[in-house]
């Protein structure tokens, strides 16, 4: 016979109380090549702060919007923190063949990470340089949806 | 060497204020066909107002056209492809989210609707609902 379980919230007895303290908290950041870059080409291991995250944070999505950055098919990159290089993101392909493209939360495991102590980075990382032609211009785009609920 | 890239939001000073006006919004709108869809339909979804940032989209369509022929597209009034471009989610059912390209944070200056466009219509006559959600933000 299947069985019916539960996550600790939807536990009897659990307090849920609707929209009290329940607030989503987003924050977006640009990074422009052109100009926040000075037209300078990604070279590998090369990361981008995107946005701030603060402690006590928990990260619930993160959508990553890429331009097109390589002509060709090498281009590899993910998305992390200052401890985690790929923490959210990795191995990612979006971006390659001239093609722009979007980009989620993916890592297993890494929804409702909760262990911000003190202020971090969401960040942009280069794991593998463009094969192709790598891009001067276009615009990166980053949102992190989050919570302060404990 | 490499080199460490900023966007601006995380420029020296730039500042964390957690919880100082980091809300995120959202509108939702359901629409239930009553005819069947031709090409070039339109279909209001949901009412964004100006000063809105869109961060994203959450598209959720029934079956409409098992013969697979229905494409829809959700964007705003001027650029119906903006977000969604020519999806065949409509076909067999299924939900789809912001795709575009550089759709992501699009910044409205003047009240819009966010917009459901057929681009080819469906063979079949099946009705169904449609779903869309906006996640967005007031914040400047």
């Amino acid at each position: 016979m299947a069985t019916t379980y539960y996550s600790p919230d939807c536990k009897a007895g659990n307090n849920v109380i609707p929209r009290a303290g329940a607030g989503l908290c987003s924050v977006s950041g640009q990074f422009n090549i052109a100009t926040d870059g000075a037209g300078v080409a990604f070279v590998d291991e090369d990361v981008v702060q995107m946005v701030k995250i603060p402690a006590g944070a928990t990260v619930l999505e993160i959508i990553m919007d890429v331009p097109p950055l390589d002509s060709s098919t090498g281009l590899v990159w993910a998305v992390g923190d200052g401890d985690s290089a790929e923490r959210y993101m990795t191995g990612q392909t979006a971006g390659r063949s001239s093609a722009g493209g979007i980009a989620r939360l993916g890592v297993a495991g890494s929804s409702q990470y909760a262990s911000y102590t003190a202020d971090d980075t969401i960040d942009f990382h280069i794991t593998t340089v463009a094969s192709g032609t790598a891009a001067v211009t276009g615009i990166l785009k980053m949102t992190v949806i989050y919570t302060f609920d404990a | 060497m490499t080199t460490p890239f900023y966007s601006a939001d995380c420029a020296a000073n730039s500042g964390i204020q957690p919880r100082a006006g980091k809300a995120l919004c959202s509108v939702s709108g359901t629409y239930t066909t009553l005819t069947k869809l031709i090409a070039n339909d339109i279909i209001h979804m949901v009412k964004i107002p100006a000063g809105a940032t869109v961060l994203d989209i959450i598209f959720d369509c029934a079956v409409m056209d098992a013969s697979a022929a229905l494409t829809l597209s959700v964007g705003y009034t001027g650029a119906n492809t903006a977000f969604i471009n020519v999806s065949t989610v409509g076909q067999a059912g299924g939900i789809e989210r912001i795709s575009v390209a550089g759709g992501t944070q699009k910044a409205f200056t003047a009240d819009d609707t966010i917009q459901v466009k057929v681009g080819t219509g469906p063979t079949d006559t099946t009705l169904g609902a449609m779903k869309l959600t906006v996640l967005y933000t007031m914040d400047p």
